[in-house]
């Protein structure tokens, strides 16, 4: 397992939770730079460039906000690598300077669309929420790795009513608890959660408009690719309050890991979770489909990894 | 078809629909009354058209929740009318009466308008055979739906 993999699960955890399980990280940058950077950043642009009204959505009293976004993740760059990133603050805008593309890009303050700049140089899918009638709304996003949802289909959508499909999230009023944390997220204090699930192959664009193409890997499970194939799929997800416009800025920094990459600890501690799963979470996260060959998979991997007794 | 969900504290309420739409409004008065809420409401049967329910809605004392349980198209162009009659999102709830629907196609983003009787529905953009979700979007006044096969 590489050592920036954000494993998702702490040392104790045997069963699957429902919860709010976000961590304050004041500090923290609101993105990553990491060793796929440059792979990413091109499957990236090639996305948006295909695929544009997929790729990027904004409404148009977002600006302000996206703007405000825009100089945070540039000013983030910065602070993650000095060598790498370098940025010019000017009256009515600021330049950032990338030296790992060799690039430059200006962004001013009244241009619009500036989430759509910076997303070119982030790994990160990047999404704006505002605030309005008690609610928080989706009104902006850079998104190319969606995990099986619509960027353009959940544009100025409810918080809440997005997330209705997501089976338990109104298990004792956990939906409201979380509108509730999000409302009062304060702009000293970001916050992080990793948000799991597996999936067959590594491909990162799993966009509901593409999910034909990236479901038919889940057919081709078996117990003896389990270990290559199957990925455990983990979004480190980071949430900022803007000072200025009090949007939320939602990031989202998805990496992969195969179960083969998992030592004997932790491939037990990922069958007992899956074991406690509800069965109507392992069919929303997809893994009902190949759930048989998986769990072969893992019993083998257990078997062999036991300490004969 | 869907219910309405019951949204406590408002002043009062509006309920109006068309034959296709009384039973979400049957399940809706019940729990008015059980709630000892305040409502009103009006019967869209023949011959009551949109101009009607417009004045009807707008003569409505602030602080009321609109519900409407209409056929397709004519809950979209009273959406409009109730946001310019003053009605705030959260004081709306619309449930389509009849089996037409606004679908949206996850796949190309088309919207179409189409009968749900009889699943499939084939996106007339794209000619792929969709499954419609319940997930409604209230910024695209659609519903989901999603290529069959991804089932
Ligand atoms: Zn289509």
């Amino acid at each position: 397992m590489k050592s920036s993999f954000p494993y998702p699960f702490s040392k104790e955890q045997r069963t699957y939770s429902y919860s709010n399980d976000a961590y304050p990280i004041t500090g923290k940058p609101c993105i990553e730079v990491n060793d796929s950077y440059i792979e990413e950043i091109s499957y990236k642009r090639q996305l948006i460039k295909e695929q544009p009204g997929r790729c990027f959505r904004s409404l148009p009293h977002t600006h302000e906000a996206q703007y405000e976004a825009a100089k945070l993740t540039a000013e983030h760059l910065v602070n993650v690598s000095e060598e790498e990133f370098s940025i010019d603050v000017t009256t009515g805008g600021f330049t950032l300077y990338n030296s790992i593309l060799n690039e430059q890009v200006s962004v001013e303050e009244f241009s619009g669309d500036a989430l759509r700049v910076i997303g070119d140089h982030v790994q990160e899918d990047l999404i704006l929420m505002t605030e309005r009638d008690q609610d928080i709304y989706m009104d902006a996003g850079y998104v190319c790795f969606p995990a099986g949802w619509s960027l353009t289909f959940n544009l100025g959508m409810p918080f809440l009513q997005i997330h209705e499909p997501v089976p338990g999230f109104t298990h004792q009023g956990l939906d409201r608890r979380i509108l509730r944390f999000l409302r009062g997220l304060h702009a000293d204090t970001p916050y992080e959660r990793l948000n799991w699930s597996l999936s067959a192959g590594r491909r990162l664009d799993h966009s509901l408009e593409t999910i034909t193409e990236w479901k038919r890997e889940r057919q081709l499970v078996s117990p003896d690719n389990a270990g290559n194939k199957v990925q455990l799929r983990v979004e480190r997800q980071r949430l900022f309050r803007l000072p200025e416009t009090q949007a939320i800025l939602f990031t989202i920094h998805t990496h992969h890991c195969a179960l083969d990459e998992l030592d004997y600890p932790l491939v037990e501690q990922l069958y007992k979770i899956l074991e406690s799963m509800p069965r109507d979470i392992l069919k929303y996260k997809g893994v009902s489909e190949y759930e048989e060959p998986l769990k072969e998979y893992l019993e083998r991997k257990l078997d062999y990894g036991r300490e004969p007794s | 078809m869907n219910s309405f969900h019951f949204a406590a504290g408002h002043l009062r309420y509006l309920l109006i629909f068309d034959s296709k739409g009384a039973e979400p409004a049957a399940s809706l008065r019940n729990s008015l009354i059980n709630e000892g809420a305040e409502f009103k409401e009006l019967y869209a049967g023949s011959g009551r058209d949109l101009k009607w329910i417009s004045e009807e809605i707008s003569s409505q004392k602030n602080g009321t929740c609109l519900y409407a349980a209409l056929e397709t198209g004519l809950l979209e162009k009273l959406e409009t009318a109730a946001v310019c009659a003053g009605y705030l999102p959260e004081e709306i709830q619309f449930i389509p009466s009849g089996s037409r629907r606004r679908i949206f196609c996850a796949h190309c983003h088309h919207i179409s308008i189409t009968d749900c009787e009889n699943p499939p529905v084939q996106c007339s953009s794209c000619g792929r055979y969709l499954k419609v979700s319940g997930s409604r979007s209230g910024y695209w006044q659609a519903y989901l739906a999603v290529d069959r096969e991804a089932f």
